[in-house]
């Protein structure tokens, strides 16, 4: 790090810089004790002075914005400075500006617009204030200025929708009048106003405006929902927080309200569809599954892909083998995050562009996710008990043959094949009376999932403290299969005096469940298992159904292969799976995951402005995991006598970050914002594994590993682990705002890495940006259809290093070889070092525009953003006469871009507020080299496509191409087989596949490019629509143009009967006389059918083909969710602050042409270039819940 | 004025106090180098190996490991070329050819896996035994230590170019360990270098290695004369062959087994008389060969099977006693059922799997030979027929205690061309599935001849196609004809 000091220096001569210049800021010289107190009249400069002492912030104003006048003090405790700064300013005419976190300036309001003609407010509270509506203190003067007309008095309270709490300063005006009145501070108002006046309107900073019509009540109590779209809102940055009207990067965020309905498992799945360009794949239906994230798609081919996660400032990357032993190998991952409660989140901000990104560096080329948690406030003291409760079923189910269809149909094959048929016909008649077994059935169930948690926050001045306690237990849709958690939460704040502050952030959680193996193994990366290995939702469907579960002694019958009712001689065997309820049922996959996350900081304002954050913190995962397949399972049968695997895993990861930040406005037009500091993170891995098998009985289990080896002939495996990575950092970045409208952000991150080679340790990731605030022009100043407009440019790099630890070292490995009857253990040169090894480099560009129309009502978002990924790492292919097949080198570049649209409308408020949410994202990836080579095949390590290489990578191309033949059909007969000039042998009744290069062979060449799992544009749709009490929302995610391979589709179609298949097989392809020899068949009947014949799928039956490709484009209603904020306070319940219900659905509708369960299935959890590939997986689930929400 | 200044005082302290905190962080983290320094926790990096003697035995163990990889003399490999690439056995996709389709047929093509499989493990282990060639030189380990490790390593680096330059032709020479990523294209050598190299590490191996081996089942000298005996006649160079072939014969050391079958059975380790060296297993590293050689039908793999012809051609003499002992009428569990296999299936190799002729037991434990004693008889038996032009009596001698062994009677007075012919027939009964039959049809020049019952069988299949993935990893490499 020697040039770390030299950083240093930069940040603190900024700071140098910043001291020496005159204070301009005014400063106060004494006390003013009275602030809280109602309806006292006083000077509005003491009034400004001890709201500055109140919350420790600067006020500054021009002395003649002051003069003279009065104000009344209308403030809460529990205000922040801007609510207490807008109710106080507000009715005179007055505005505020926020120019850092603490200092604010008061100055007049803009001109109103053409106020003469347009008297009536209009339903926004910004315009509502331009409009000098002044509802004063004087209102009874002014009311009583119309006497002559009948009066009537109203009162009543005003609420906060979303927390019930009580508002003061509320703004209420008599629609068509200039008389109103202010809410006191619990919220009362009582308003006397003409009897012609049928509307009040209700308007305060930061809720939306509502009009409430009289309808000859003398008592009106109403709620306003929190404007969410205010441009005042903070949201929080790497390192930071920042106003959003002072972006000049890209960033969605998703507040708490929008996903605090779903019954998510993971934090994650919070981020399906709510914003633009941010792609989550749940891959998997079991609970606790991994999901997979693209942030404006995939840079990387063979390092990481996930972006990173920042929770409450510790840097997290999801890697789910921190969490995997390897223990429960076929199980597909667990979602290291899963043991992360999603309950407590207040925000979630995604960062996007460079200018977000790079603040972090060698980590930030997926984009990053910063996940704040709930903190307690100061006044407020709240209980909250939130739970809910909720069935889960699957979706869908595979449409699979029953046993008469399945025997008969096994029967024509084994006679077509020239042998004796399998079952009789009175076997037949038993099959067509019972109708076997429904496999799928017997494995699927409908599932409860249920979510407890209790939140207590509040606080005084010194100390807030927000505790929660969370139980949350999801069982799965297949039998046995469950994910339980339990975790507590704990932040703490304390100002210890004027100028520290110290925070603690504690969450321990525990996780437990039981997994079962389905579709991917273990990261993904060992595929589908063989049938002998237990994929038990493969085993489900592709089982006999002729076969029970259990046979006549009430024991579970053992495989596929066993012959159960078939006649003597039949001598083809079924595919052997074991008996999945068996293995459902009897055998253990646990994992038990327990993780502590705390972060404790103390922050020191060393000067107004300059702070100091010294934060030290740990992030601990230990993961157990168990398996015990017993001996009476087929697989533990097998083992011999019984397989128990048990591996724990220990990670310990911890930070320090020291972040030295100052703030500062000059002269009103200046504002800058510096941040600086350096951090060191470090990680370490430490895991264990051990295995034995032959065990005497099955009733200990994985719990006595010692009891197995019987026989003495298989001695236990062990395996013992470990790894570790440090970083070590220094960042700043430089903010910048001349006369609030040009913004200007330059940052940058010098990251050293251990996972790199030693002639490339360190890396430095810059970053800049411009923002123009348009809409503060003074030309703009004469319209007011644009309320908002911000024309943002970056540019910047972010790095990803996120590879295997120890790479760029040579390696010894170790083997074992048999002396002997004993094993020796051998070492071997196993890897070739690169010491050049490096990070690879994300260089990215984004244009976006912000728009907000109509005062805000419409917002719009617009981005383009260029990425180009470049020193990719790849696993070259190094001349396999070394000895080695291949080496990381960086080699290799690809690119991303696309255009995001992000629209936020409210068409309608008031009674019936409608808020709409739009995103929209296109991205378009192109491999622009590849270590050289034109192109790449990759083998989907499935074992059903054998070795086929059915994945192309090539230059020119995105990633994740299907590579295979393209299919034409069913060959109808031998003379339209002679026709094509196809030479090899062919029959009538097979896939018919193109001849690519018309050479006569159908063979390898003859592949190309069908298909591509990348969306061409994705999308979502969230809708809020509120009716006093009652609120709806819906979110609805689309994608287009991916395309899914339904492998699933393969076995279910491969006609060789010793497996069972989908219900198309019942369309298959008929000779119209099967008596003939097969090169003679014809068929007249069903000609047009695309399922080949039962000899037909030799040729071809498993291959990837266009067949097997299919369009995986859907819609999705992902959630609905209908709730009810029953009015505790008006129905007099004054024990419960609020009372929510609601009742929520999750993927209740799935609109798309893809055949197999679900589009977004994936066998390769978490994997770059194996995507779209859907086989057997975890069926998703339709879920529905009733919550309650309660607050004391 | 007086507020200002007051600011400004406390800002310098502050300041002072910042400055020092941010100098002292940073000389705290000044050695930060060090803390970003990779420290291998879970593997050991070879510049820190080769220096005692147990770790020096380490190394020739990893190299020995190869040996034992499913790839190479395990199932998929040696015996899929030397029997699967032959007219012995039937192979689905598992194999170095494709011949699981009746009528014969064969397909081979560079795109094969097991090819690319088993011209890997052969270099894998090259890159093995170079290394500890090498990286012994340089180590401070006892010279008598160092001497019998680094012969060890020669011999099996000897025997990985003696199986490639025999498949593959012309061959990348490599002995030296490939260290860094620099420099690891090179274009093939001729065959003859090859054979030259190997020769060179054979001899060397014949003179520097112990007449016993170090451990059970390890290379030593007898070994290392056995596999120079062959290379000698691969080479065309059958009076050295013969002479180290008389050599071994006349030590006394090595005898026949008495009885055949016993050389595939778990206690073959047992059997030094006869093997002179064999892959090791055991019962915890299992020979995966028999899960191979089950009936067809019940297996998940696609099994070995034997051609039918070669068994039904009257090709085994009435009383040969090897045939029993080689192939039966193999029955199987169908639920309840037993029920008749389809045709015939291996028991040699597989005995342990069938229990009465049922599929019932478990994978072998049984070693793998490499070159056995009947072996070496045979050898000298075909290269003094060649280096004399007709067979000697040594030569008859020779052969005539194979076919003793094997329940047959001796033979004389056959012409040269007889002879060999016999002596190939007798080659292919004896070592059927311990992968000979290939190489002994290349060396006889009757590659073409005898394959040409297979459809689809072409003459440049004498060599194996270079595999296409080392080709693209390779610039350099070249395809060998007509691939």
């Amino acid at each position: 790090m020697r040039q770390a000091p030299l950083l240093f220096s930069v940040v603190i001569l900024s700071v140098l810089i910043g001291f020496t210049t005159p204070a301009y800021t005014q400063q106060l010289a004494y006390h003013v004790n009275s602030v809280s107190s109602q309806d006292q009249k006083m000077l509005l400069r003491d009034a400004l002075i001890s709201l500055e002492k109140q919350y420790k912030i600067s006020i500054n104003y021009a002395s003649k914005t002051i003069q003279d006048r009065e104000t009344r003090i209308l403030i809460r405790k529990t205000d922040q400075p801007e609510q207490a700064l807008q109710r106080i300013l507000e009715p005179l005419d007055l505005q505020y500006k926020k120019i850092n976190e603490s200092t604010y300036v008061v100055q007049p309001k803009k001109p109103a617009l053409k106020p003469d003609i347009r008297p009536l407010p209009r339903q926004n509270p910004r315009n509502f204030r331009s409009n000098a509506v002044v509802p004063s203190v004087n209102t009874r003067p002014i009311a009583r200025q119309v006497k002559q007309a009948l009066e009537q008095t109203i009162s009543g309270q005003v609420l906060d929708l979303s927390t019930d709490e009580a508002l003061p300063g509320v703004n209420i005006l008599a629609k068509g009048t200039t008389t109103g009145t202010v809410t006191d501070v619990d919220g009362n108002y009582r308003l006397t106003v003409g009897d012609d006046v049928t509307t009040l309107v209700f308007s305060s900073i930061g809720y939306e405006t509502t009009e409430e019509p009289i309808n000859g009540r003398s008592t009106i109590n109403i709620s306003l929902s929190p404007d969410i779209q205010s441009l005042s809102e903070v949201v929080v940055i790497g390192y930071g927080t920042q106003e959003k009207r002072d972006l000049t990067g890209s960033l969605s965020s998703i507040k708490q309200e929008k996903i605090k309905d779903m019954p998510i498992t993971t934090i994650d799945q919070g981020l399906q569809g709510l914003a633009a360009g941010v792609s989550v794949q749940q891959q998997t239906g079991q609970p606790g599954g991994a999901t997979s994230i693209r942030i404006r798609g995939g840079n990387s081919i063979n390092a990481g892909n996930e972006p990173l996660y920042v929770i409450d400032g510790f840097p997290i990357y999801n890697e789910n083998t921190t969490s995997t032993t390897g223990t429960l190998n076929g199980v597909p991952p667990e979602n290291a995050l899963a043991t992360i409660n999603p309950n407590d989140i207040v925000s979630i901000e995604i960062l996007k562009d460079a200018s977000a990104t790079a603040i972090y560096g060698a980590r930030a080329a997926n984009g990053v996710v910063l996940i704040t948690t709930k903190r307690g406030k100061a006044g407020q003291s709240n209980v909250d008990f939130d739970m809910y409760y909720g069935i889960q079923e699957p979706a869908r189910r595979y449409d699979l043959m029953n046993a008469y269809e399945y025997a008969q149909f096994r029967n024509e094959r084994w006679i077509a094949a020239g042998e004796a048929p399998t079952y009789t016909e009175e076997q037949l008649e038993e099959f067509r009376r019972t109708g076997g077994t429904d496999w799928q059935d017997e494995l699927l169930r409908s599932a409860p999932i249920q979510n407890y948690q209790l939140g207590v926050s509040g606080g005084k001045e010194n100390v807030q403290y927000a505790f929660s306690g969370n139980y949350f237990n999801q069982q799965g849709t297949m039998i046995n299969s469950f994910l339980k958690r339990i975790s507590t939460r704990a932040n703490v704040d304390i100002q210890a005096n004027d100028r520290l502050h110290f925070g603690l952030n504690f969450t321990a959680a525990h996780t437990w469940s039981n997994q079962l193996p389905t579709g991917g193994g273990r990261n993904g990366r060992t595929g589908v298992q063989t049938p002998t290995s237990g994929n038990i939702y493969q085993g489900a469907l592709f089982y006999n159904p002729a076969i029970p579960v259990f046979d006549e002694d009430g024991e579970y019958t053992l495989n596929n292969s066993q012959t159960n009712g078939e006649v003597e001689g039949a001598i083809q065997s079924n595919v052997p799976y074991g008996n999945p309820i068996a293995y459902a049922n009897l055998a253990e996959n646990r994992n038990f995951s327990t993780r502590i996350l705390n972060n404790l900081f103390g922050e020191w304002e060393i000067i107004e402005g300059l702070k100091l954050r010294v934060t030290g913190g740990a992030n601990l995962l230990f993961t157990k995991q168990n398996r015990y397949e017993p001996s009476t399972i087929w697989v533990g049968q097998r083992a011999p006598n019984g397989r128990a695997q048990v591996g724990t895993v220990q990670n310990i990861d911890w930070l320090n970050e020291n972040i030295l930040s100052y703030e500062r406005s000059f002269g009103g037009n200046h504002q800058i914002n510096l941040t600086g500091g350096f951090t060191v993170q470090a990680f370490q891995s430490e895991s264990l594994n051990g295995s034995n098998v032959d065990f005497t009985n099955d009733v200990l289990g994985y719990d006595n590993l010692q009891g197995g080896n019987a026989g003495g002939e298989f001695p236990p495996s062990l395996n013992s682990d470990a790894d570790e990575w440090q970083l070590m950092s220094g960042l700043f970045r430089a903010f910048y705002s001349l006369k609030d409208r040009y913004l200007f952000t330059v940052t940058g991150r010098y990251d050293g890495s251990s996972r790199f080679g030693e002639n490339n340790k360190w890396a430095f990731f810059p970053s800049a940006a411009v923002g123009w605030r348009i809409s503060d022009e003074a030309f703009m100043a004469d319209q007011d259809l644009i309320s908002n407009m911000k024309l943002r440019v970056s540019w910047g790099r972010s790095g990803n290093q996120n590879i295997p630890t120890y790479r760029s070292l040579s390696s010894m490995g170790t083997v074992q070889y048999t002396v002997g009857d004993a094993l020796q253990t051998g070492f071997f040169p196993n890897r070739i070092g690169n010491p050049d090894l490096k990070w690879e480099t994300t260089t990215q560009t984004d244009i976006g525009l912000d728009v907000g129309l109509f005062q805000g009502r419409l917002e719009l978002t617009a981005d383009y953003y260029y990425k180009k990924t470049t020193d990719l790492l790849f696993d070259v292919p190094v001349p396999f006469e070394s000895g080695f097949r291949s080496a990381f080198k960086n080699i290799g570049s690809l690119e991303n871009q696309g255009v995001e649209l992000a629209l936020n409308a409210t068409p309608l408020t008031g009674n019936f507020t409608w808020n709409v949410g739009i995103n929209w994202a296109l991205n378009r990836n192109q491999v622009l080299e590849l270590q050289g080579e034109e192109e790449i095949q990759i083998d989907p390590g499935l074992n059903l496509l054998k070795a086929q290489n059915a994945l192309l990578l090539k230059v020119g191309e995105p990633v994740g191409n299907f590579y295979g033949y393209v299919n034409d059909g069913i060959w109808q007969s031998a003379e339209e087989i002679a026709a094509s000039g196809i030479q090899q042998n062919r029959f009538p009744g097979q896939y018919r596949f193109i001849d690519q290069n018309s050479d006569g062979i159908i063979n390898n060449d003859d592949r190309t490019i069908i298909g591509n799992a990348l969306p061409d544009w994705t999308g979502g749709i969230t809708n809020t629509l509120r009716y006093k009490n009652i609120e709806l929302n819906f979110l609805i995610d689309f994608s287009y143009g991916n395309d899914v391979a339904n492998l699933t589709k393969i076995e279910h179609l491969f006609l060789n009967g010793r497996q069972n298949g989908s219900k198309l097989v019942l369309d298959r392809w008929r000779p119209d006389d099967p008596s003939l020899p097969r090169n003679e068949w014809t068929n007249s009947t069903n000609p047009e059918t695309e399922i080949p014949s039962v000899l037909g799928t030799g040729a071809g039956g498993r291959q990837l083909s266009s067949f097997i490709v299919e369009d995986g484009s859907f819609a999705r209603l992902r959630n609905l969710t209908l709730a009810y904020n029953v009015p505790v306070q008006q129905l007099g319940i004054s024990a419960l602050r609020r009372l929510r219900l609601y009742f929520s659905g999750q993927n209740l509708l799935l609109f798309t042409n893809y055949s197999g369960l679900d589009p977004e299935a994936n066998v390769f959890v978490n994997d770059n270039t194996r995507l779209g590939l859907d086989y057997a997986v975890y069926p998703p689930s339709r879920t529905y819940t009733f919550g309650v929400n309660i607050g004391l | 004025m007086l507020l200002m200044n007051k600011i400004t005082l406390n800002m310098k302290t502050y300041l002072a106090y910042t400055f020092s905190f941010l100098v002292g962080l940073s000389l705290t983290l000044s050695g930060c180098n060090d803390f970003l320094e990779e420290e291998p926790r879970n593997f050991l990096s070879p510049d820190q190996f080769y220096q005692t003697p147990s770790q020096a035995t380490s190394a020739i163990i990893g190299v020995y490991d190869v040996l034992d990889n499913p790839d190479m003399y395990g199932q998929q490999g040696f015996i899929s070329a030397g029997d699967g690439a032959s007219d012995n056995l039937l192979g689905g996709v598992s194999t170095m050819v494709n011949k699981s389709q009746n009528p014969l047929t064969y397909e081979m093509d560079a795109g094969n896996t097991r090819i690319l499989d088993f011209y890997e493990a052969s270099y894998q282990l090259i890159n093995r035994a170079n290394a500890v060639v090498d990286r012994l030189a340089e180590s401070p380990v006892d010279d008598e230590i160092k001497q019998d490790i680094t012969a060890e390593a020669k011999f099996l680096r000897a025997l990985a170019y003696f199986n490639i330059v025999q498949m593959f032709g012309d061959v990348i020479l490599r002995t030296e360990e490939a260290a860094s990523l620099d420099n690891l294209d090179q274009p093939r050598s001729p065959a003859s270098d090859v054979y030259a190299q190997i020769i060179q590490d054979l001899q060397a191996a014949s003179s520097d290695l112990p007449n016993e081996p170090l451990g059970v089942g390890r290379a030593d000298a007898w070994a290392a004369r056995a596999l120079l005996a062959k290379v000698y006649l691969t080479a065309e160079q059958p009076n050295e062959a013969a002479q180290l072939t008389g050599e071994i014969i006349n030590s006394g050391e090595f005898s026949l087994v008495s009885e055949y079958n016993r050389l595939f059975r778990p206690e073959n380790s047992g059997l030094t008389e006869e093997i002179i060296f064999a892959v090791q297993y055991g019962p915890q590293r299992r020979n995966i060969l028999t899960d191979f050689l089950t009936v067809a039908e019940t297996s998940a793999y696609g099994a070995f099977e034997p051609i039918d012809n070669l068994f039904t051609n009257d090709l085994y003499e009435e009383s040969d006693l090897r045939r029993e002992y080689t192939v039966f009428d193999s029955i199987v569990w169908q639920g309840e059922w037993l029920v008749p296999a389809v045709g015939l299936s291996f028991l040699k190799f597989a005995e342990e799997h069938y229990i009465d002729g049922i599929p019932e037991g478990q994978s072998g434990t049984m070693n793998f030979p490499v070159l056995r004693y009947a072996d070496v008889l045979l050898v000298q038996a075909e290269a003094l027929a060649r280096a004399n032009g007709n067979p000697t009596t040594e030569a008859y001698d020779a052969l005539n205690q194979v076919r003793a062994r094997a329940g047959l009677s001796e033979v004389s007075g056959l012409s040269q061309e007889e002879f060999l012919d016999l002596l190939l027939r007798e080659r292919r009964l004896e070592f059927v599935l311990e992968g000979h039959r290939w190489f002994d049809l290349k060396r006889f020049g009757k590659l073409d001849e005898k394959m040409q019952v297979f459809e689809g069988w072409q003459s440049h299949f004498q060599l194996f196609p270079i595999p296409e993935a080392a080709i693209t990893a390779n610039p350099l490499l070249t395809q060998n004809d007509n691939y």
